[in-house]
């Protein structure tokens, strides 16, 4: 066994060492040497295809010392900005003792903050981003969880994408030419195709592979298991609109990443500008009602129903698998904004049907149904009885203002709060 | 299939909203050019850019190693690629077959960025 792992022993030093994302490669630099208008740069991507690296190959390149809090550290308010604090407001020594420009500040895998152990972490980091005086980078595989959304404003956002096969093939045999192993070259291709764009996991399989031997063969690279690393929202969406068959487009549900009640309300959605012509949107609504009723009849138990599902999913996506044409697609699903918009309102109505629910002991189903609407009118009339019955009910005045159709501000103040 | 050069390309009359809505993805436009500025949303841009132009379209891809224009049909991974067609940088086919392919991407990759800064 070689004492030290090939990812550290072949981790690039430079940055013209670091292999594919030419464009987020210039990017970052240009970032990095202008500082232009936002301190803080959030580097994102799948694993393995080289944020981190590129901050030190960039940081040893351009002379900042980094200093790095990554996902092993407890990244407390508290803990963040004792190490953090220090780092982004004082000049080090070694400024002028090492030559180096100052000090570069590495928030590793930030999605990775959450918890009660890293309680207050989203926002020191946010404290540290605006306050910081020396450059910020903060790295994430996924940028778009919600929690990270303030962030998002707060940085220049570079993404980096999987790193292309001939490259990755490339520096495996750079490292086969190295470690001396001799390599058939479609072993190399198909580690690199298994990798899916992660170098990491490439240098790993490849390590594993030629442990102990000095010949790689085809056969050999057969041994490792293919990786499935899952679609997301927009390769789930994508793969199953543009599939020319059902089974193709299985396959791409098969392995997605997204749940299964998103992407029936996401296909609901989107439907309408997947097919012009409304006899086949006709057909596709009525497959995709279909899906939505066998979802219904697995519940949370019939499990063994999810495959009707599933199948019915991915026939709505196939109609006419010929007449594709590229749109924008819709997501998060309507359904789930509109919801999200109007949950004050939804709330203060359950409010007021539990309040009379439990006056005129009914339900509060029956409530809304069968006491909401004439309240309403009641109520609208602003006179004495409509005065006294508000009181007997026990509705506050925001209970009282939404019934008199005095609604208005709390889906502005809503808005207000999305935005 | 459309091909076009990620530098520079031109595009038929969209009307406002369709232009705005290009803008906001990060295409921008200069003396009757259009060039993608904002990468990081760049698969939007181009399903957007296929329905304006009612086509598939494909970037012109740059060869690391010499620096020609190529595209991903001529290569032999295409199937197997996940960011195909896409506006980057890779290694042409007739650069590929060449030896110590990771030392030239290393000595081109610092020598665009010398001459960048």
């Amino acid at each position: 066994m070689s004492s030290i792992m090939w990812v550290e022993k072949y981790r690039p030093r430079t940055v013209a060492e670091v292999i594919g994302n030419e464009e987020a490669k210039a990017s970052f630099i240009d970032w990095l040497r202008k500082k232009s208008r936002k301190r803080a740069v959030l580097l994102y991507g799948p694993a393995g295809v080289g944020k981190t690296a590129l901050v030190h190959a960039a940081a040893n390149d351009f002379k900042y010392k980094v200093i790095e809090m990554n996902a092993s550290d407890t990244r407390t308010e508290e803990a963040m900005m004792k190490i953090a604090g220090p780092a982004t407001s004082l000049t080090s020594l070694e400024k002028f003792s090492l030559g180096i420009k100052g000090s570069l500040l590495l928030l590793d895998e930030v999605d990775g903050v959450f918890g009660r152990e890293d309680r207050g972490g989203v926002s020191a980091i946010m404290r540290i981003v605006q306050e910081s005086r020396v450059p910020v980078v903060l790295t994430a595989n996924d940028p778009d969880i919600e929690r990270l959304r303030p962030l998002r404003r707060a940085c220049r956002l570079i993404r980096l994408r999987g790193v292309r096969i001939p490259l990755i093939v490339a520096f495996l045999q750079k490292i086969c030419l190295v470690e001396n192993v001799a390599a058939e070259e479609e072993a190399l291709e198909m580690i690199a195709q298994n990798s899916q764009g992660d170098v990491r996991s490439a240098v790993n399989d490849i390590q594993t592979l030629c442990e102990g031997k000095r010949t790689l063969r085809r056969e050999d690279a057969q041994r490792i298991f293919v990786r499935n690393k899952g679609f997301n929202v927009y390769e789930t969406l994508r793969g199953m609109f543009s599939a020319g068959s059902a089974a193709e487009a299985y396959k791409v549900l098969d392995g997605s990443l997204m749940d299964y009640d998103t992407l029936l309300l996401t296909i609901h959605d989107n439907l309408p500008l997947r097919y012009r012509d409304p006899e086949k949107l006709a057909t596709a609504y009525d497959v995709l009602s279909k899906a939505d009723v066998f979802r219904g009849r697995v519940g949370t138990e019939n499990w063994q129903l999810l495959s009707y599902v599933l199948e019915l999913l991915t026939q709505s996506t196939t109609i006419a698998p010929k007449e594709y044409q590229p749109f924008n697609f819709i997501f998060p699903p309507t359904k789930l904004t509109l919801l999200k918009w109007t949950r004050s309102e939804r709330t203060l109505l359950e409010k007021i049907c539990a309040a009379i629910g439990s006056r005129c002991h009914v339900s509060r189903r029956f409530a809304n149904s069968e006491f909401i609407p004439f309240l309403k009118i009641i109520l609208g009339r602003e006179s004495e009885q409509a005065a006294q019955m508000a009181a007997w009910l026990g509705l506050d005045k925001e209970s009282i203002d939404y019934l008199r159709g005095k609604d208005q501000q709390i889906g502005a103040d809503e808005d207000e709060g999305i935005e | 299939m459309k091909v076009l050069n990620k530098k520079g390309f031109r595009l038929p009359y969209m009307g406002t909203d369709r232009f705005r809505e290009l803008t906001r993805m990060g295409v921008e436009y200069e003396r009757g050019s259009f060039f993608i500025r904002n990468l990081n949303n760049v698969e939007s841009i181009k399903d957007a850019l296929s329905e304006i132009l009612s086509e598939r379209i494909a970037f012109t891809q740059t060869c690391l190693i010499c620096g020609k224009e190529f595209l991903c049909t001529d290569c032999k991974y295409y199937d197997a690629c996940l960011t195909r067609d896409l506006p980057f940088h890779c290694i042409c086919k007739k650069c590929s077959q060449k030896n110590d392919l990771y030392e030239q991407c290393v000595e081109r990759g610092k020598l665009r960025i010398k001459h960048a800064y």
